[in-house]
């Protein structure tokens, strides 16, 4: 398979988002823009544009992955009710910040994809659930939305065609869980936004009971260019069971933190190392958490590896929603842990009896060990916690609360060990004089005394 | 008597018109054949498969939010919740392997993780799902050592509590309120851990069935003030019998400790109440050992208890044939209707001059689920026209004549509703200023108070906690009551007394018990043959009947 070079790779998705216009109609419409929802409303009825979709081999990209044209093949073709597209662009995973610059920087690019999209499923009726946190994204959106509705590109007659399509936004009010499809249905709903017992599935029985499909911000964000350059062109960017242009999030101990679009498959050392900017500071790398906080950690042994679906699950972790986390040799693991285990606790939606209970008991735990107050036995009491976890809850919250501290437990066991052995091992350093707290990771044992000694030298 | 299967669908739903084909599957490896749209927790039962759970209600739409009935299934590589999952066309199903009773082991210890050790206090204690589950399923310690999280204690309304670190958040109550009472008061707030059962301000717990939510509640969680600390459940005498307070006739069982009634709780039957009862009902038993019970015999010095039914037969017989008169009631049994009429026939008491005493009629309350209260708020209305004849409850004015014109000169009353006699509606004040000229006046009281003439012979009546017998509820269902407490000492049933005076009139051969004057009676109901073994503890359908 002939690997596109990342290094010369051409950007599809931000390839405007550096313009100081490229949220404006006039620049999106200068630039090609709305030709591909023009082709898939006049070139192609919605069965047709379903397997264009699927031979393209998109697949999601708000972390799951399933194949998009897949999903959208499960919406009934007969059916008395109506049926809605829905985009999730409540991006809440710790580490993600991509289809943020999608919806303050092109949002004409995301609209043009819900048109091409609610086409293919026989949708008329769109809704964008956005998080609450996102203003500026919500204005920006509400001012290109305006400017669609203006020109033709929504409402009754979208692109002069007889298809009717409308999009309303609505805001999150700041719970992760509202990113959960069936959470965000329901709050949707104006109800509280807990996930529902599926099957039924969305598709089937989602928003108002009726199928529903839900979609990425950046999955929808692909279709024009699919629409356009064709399936073959996409199918060249990466690995053919999963490829395109990807965003990927770079947070963490790197000098050049940031959103790249590379190609799928691009090594993880090439983007950390190269795009980048490498570990700063000249430190080295420790881990990397590749797909946001829900995937699995991988040390940095482990870290030669393609970022795509199928070689990262291979490796035992996943692409998820690209939120790559690094850390360098410096990270205390044990706080690491515990700060992902406080978000997960406090976003629990407290439906179900293993999640509600058991991410507050593994914040604890690891809260003590991380105090200094940790037992021996608290390591395999916290990997059968995760046991009891996974897979027995009503969504995967639970799951990827489980995932990261299991898998960092295991992979780190040593350094917890010590912690449990020498009791306390960590202090918050103090307050830099005259400056607030910078706190990028917590500084491990043997930092710390050149830290005192450093301070004690008046520095 | 024929039950239709409960299923997975919303109470309420339809059933088909014809006999659905029956699917067939596999459980634990053996093969049955159920009907379609059972869940797998109903399908489990049928083949005596217990499948443990919390949150699943069969009066309920299933929530699968407790995680306790998981169970391995074909079509699924994770275990899946057998309440939310229909049966299907080959689907195999393992309730017992190695990873559902770890997945069991582990739900309940995480539910226990934060639930306080108050069993030695809760009043759940004894018929608490959480114990009995962890008993049967979990473990006998827990592994927390940080302190728990803790919620707060606070009446949400109707005088029922939520005690919050007791809640494991099921949700039972939640969908009780907004799918059978459709009032939906009850809400979970917060989020996580720190999730609680509330109500919004202003809105508090306020529907008349709101004490189901107490019966329903797996745990302590939900308490309610007239049963806080009154009772340990395994003291307890329970007795299955029918409520009283209006004409539905809910299945109930009463459960008393020290013969006294410390709370009724509803019985399941699907033709009649379903899996609730309301709380005016619930409540509608004060009266049996209250301060105004009516407990002593004013038969005069010579006159006693033991055979009293001889005194009132010598009494009755005074006054010249046809001129006797009654006063049914219809809180009365059937038995104790028949018996008295065939008094009232041996006497030769002319049929205008019987007449019978209600409740006042009051609101009838439908809810959501269908659920209704009646407005007929006596017990035995239909019994007792079926009868004493269909007019009976028109009569008060008319026998009030015939005493005024000295037609009738005996009369013979049973009162055993809870108020005072003659004292609070107009039909029977009215019977007051008549009362002195009759020569002999037979009163079987439930309550004291009301204003007889000195000459009156007075008799305690039994409550409906005392009475074996049966009543007909408002859609023509016969349906049984028990006695639940015993008679305070020397107080003898209607039933009793009432043959004693029959047999002692001539019209009665030998004492037989309740369910011997039933099997007199059965006919006229048209039940011929039915006796109280085929009556049961869910009733059966009167000839002519109306079944909802």
């Amino acid at each position: 398979m002939p690997a596109v070079d990342y290094k010369t790779f051409e950007k599809v998705l931000l390839a405007h988002a550096d313009h100081p216009d490229s949220a404006s109609i006039d620049y999106y419409i200068g630039h090609g823009g709305y030709e591909g929802a023009r082709k898939a409303l006049t070139e192609h009825d919605p069965a047709g544009l379903i397997d264009l979709v699927k031979a393209s081999n998109l697949r999601g990209r708000g972390g799951a992955g399933f194949p998009c044209g897949l999903k959208w093949s499960f919406v009934p073709k007969v059916t008395s009710k109506p049926k809605y597209l829905v985009v999730n662009a409540d991006e809440s995973e710790p580490g993600t910040f991509k289809d943020r610059i999608i919806l303050e920087r092109d949002p004409h690019q995301l609209i043009e994809g819900i048109i091409i999209a609610a086409h293919a499923i026989g949708s008329n009726t769109a809704y964008c659930y956005i998080r609450g946190e996102f203003v500026k994204g919500y204005r920006v959106m509400e001012k290109a939305i305006a400017e669609a509705y203006a020109r033709g590109m929504l409402g009754d007659k979208v692109l002069g065609t007889d298809f009717r399509l409308d999009l309303t936004m609505h805001r999150g009010a700041g719970a992760y869980i509202c990113g959960e499809e069936t959470g965000l249905l329901s709050s949707l709903e104006g109800k509280r936004g807990l996930p529902k017992i599926k099957p039924p599935f969305p598709a089937v029985e989602g928003l108002f009971r009726c199928p529903t499909v839900v979609n990425n911000v950046e999955t929808l964000a692909n279709l024009p260019h699919i629409l356009v350059r064709g399936t073959d062109w996409f199918r060249s960017i990466g690995p053919e069971k999963g490829p395109g242009p990807k965003l990927l999030c770079v947070s963490g101990h790197v000098e050049k933190p940031g959103t790249f679009e590379v190609p799928m498959g691009i090594n993880l050392l090439d983007l950390v190392n190269d795009l980048a900017g490498g570990i700063w500071k000249g430190r080295k790398l420790k881990a990397i958490i590749p797909g946001g906080s829900s995937a699995k950690v991988l040390t940095a042994a482990e870290c030669d590896v393609g970022m795509d679906f199928d070689s990262l699950a291979a490796k035992g972790t996943m692409l998820g929603s690209g939120g790559v986390i690094v850390m360098d040799e410096t990270t205390d693991m044990v706080d690491a842990l515990y700060n992902i285990l406080r978000f997960y606790h406090h976003e629990s939606c407290g439906q179900c009896t293993p999640c509600r209970e058991g991410t507050g008991w593994l914040e604890k735990i690891v809260g003590r060990i991380r105090d200094g107050r940790g037992r021996m036995e608290d390591l395999d009491l916290c990997l059968e916690i995760c046991d009891m976890m996974v897979g027995k809850t009503i969504c995967v919250l639970s799951d990827a609360a489980a995932f990261p501290c299991e898998s960092i437990i295991r992979k780190f066991r040593p350094e917890f060990e010590e912690r449990i052995r020498k009791g306390s091992g960590f202090t918050r350093p103090e307050p830099r004089p005259g400056g607030p707290l910078v706190q990028i990771g917590a500084i491990s044992a043997h930092n710390q005394e050149k830290l005192a000694e450093a301070s004690a030298h008046g520095h | 008597m024929a039950t239709s299967p409960p299923s997975a669908s919303p109470p309420g739903a339809a059933a088909p018109a014809q006999a659905p084909k029956l699917i067939k599957m596999k459980i634990d490896g053996k093969e049955i054949e159920i009907a379609p749209g059972t869940n797998l927790i109903e399908a489990a039962r049928r083949e005596g498969i217990q499948v443990p759970y919390f949150c699943y209600h069969p009066g309920l739409t299933p929530a699968g939010n407790c995680r306790m009935c998981l169970v391995e299934a074909s079509n699924s590589k994770k275990p899946i919740t057998a309440c939310t999952t229909p049966v299907a066309e080959g689907l195999e199903v393992f309730t017992s392997t190695e990873n559902v009773k770890k997945a069991r082991e582990g739900v309940l210890e995480l539910m226990l993780l934060n639930h306080p050790l108050d069993c030695p206090i809760c009043d759940k204690s004894g018929e608490c799902m959480l114990q009995d589950n962890t008993f049967d399923h979990g473990k006998d310690r827990s592994r927390m050592v940080e302190p728990k999280v803790l919620k707060p204690t606070k009446e949400v309304g109707n005088d029922i509590y939520i005690w919050g670190n007791r809640c494991i958040v099921c949700t039972r109550c939640v969908r009780f309120c907004e799918e059978i009472a459709g009032t939906g008061e009850l809400c979970v707030v917060e989020r996580g851990d720190h999730s609680t059962i509330d109500v919004m301000p202003e809105y508090p717990l306020q529907n008349s069935l709101s004490g189901n939510v107490v019966d329903i509640c797996p745990v302590g969680a939900l308490i309610s003030k007239e049963f806080l600390y009154q009772a340990r459940v395994w003291y307890q005498k329970k007795t299955e019998s029918i409520c009283t307070a209006c004409a539905r006739g809910c299945n109930i069982e009463v459960q008393t400790l020290h013969n006294k009634i410390k709370r009724l709780v509803p019985r399941h039957n699907p033709e009649v109440n379903s899996y609730w009862m309301c709380d005016h009902g619930r409540h509608d038993h004060e009266y049996v050992l209250g301060e105004r019970r009516s407990l002593r015999y004013r038969i005069g010095a010579s006159g006693s208890p033991a055979r009293v039914g001889k005194l009132l037969a010598s009494e009755l017989q005074k006054a010249p044939a046809g001129t006797v008169g009654g006063i049914a009631s219809a809180f009365m049994t059937n038995e104790e209707a028949f018996l008295f009429r065939r008094v009232l026939e041996t006497l030769g008491a002319p049929r205008e001059a019987w007449a019978a005493l209600a409740r006042p009629a009051g609101k009838e309350e439908v809810f959501r689920s269908g659920f209704r209260i009646s407005a007929d708020k006596s017990p035995n209305r239909r019994g007792i026209e079926r009868i004493l004849g269909a007019g009976v409850f028109d009569g008060l004015e008319r026998l009030r004549a015939g005493i005024e014109s000295g037609a009738i000169r005996s009369l013979i009353v049973v009162s055993d509703r809870p108020h005072v006699l003659f004292g609070d509606l107009p039909g029977e004040k009215a019977l007051l200023s008549v009362l002195d000229r009759l020569e002999v006046l037979v009163v079987f009281e439930l309550e004291l108070g009301a204003a007889l003439p000195g000459k009156a012979l007075v008799l305690p009546s039994t409550a409906f906690s005392e009475k074996d017998g049966t009543m007909v509820n408002e859609d023509g269902r016969i349906q049984r009551l028990r006695p639940a407490t015993e008679l305070p000492r020397g107080i003898r049933t209607e039933t009793e007394i009432l043959q004693e005076l029959l047999s002692t009139l001539g019209g009665w051969d030998r004492m037989v018990s309740a369910g011997g004057v039933f099997r007199e009676l059965a006919p006229e109901l048209g039940l011929e043959g039915v006796t109280y073994r085929e009556i049961g503890n869910q009733g059966v359908p009167m000839n002519g009947a109306v079944t909802r």
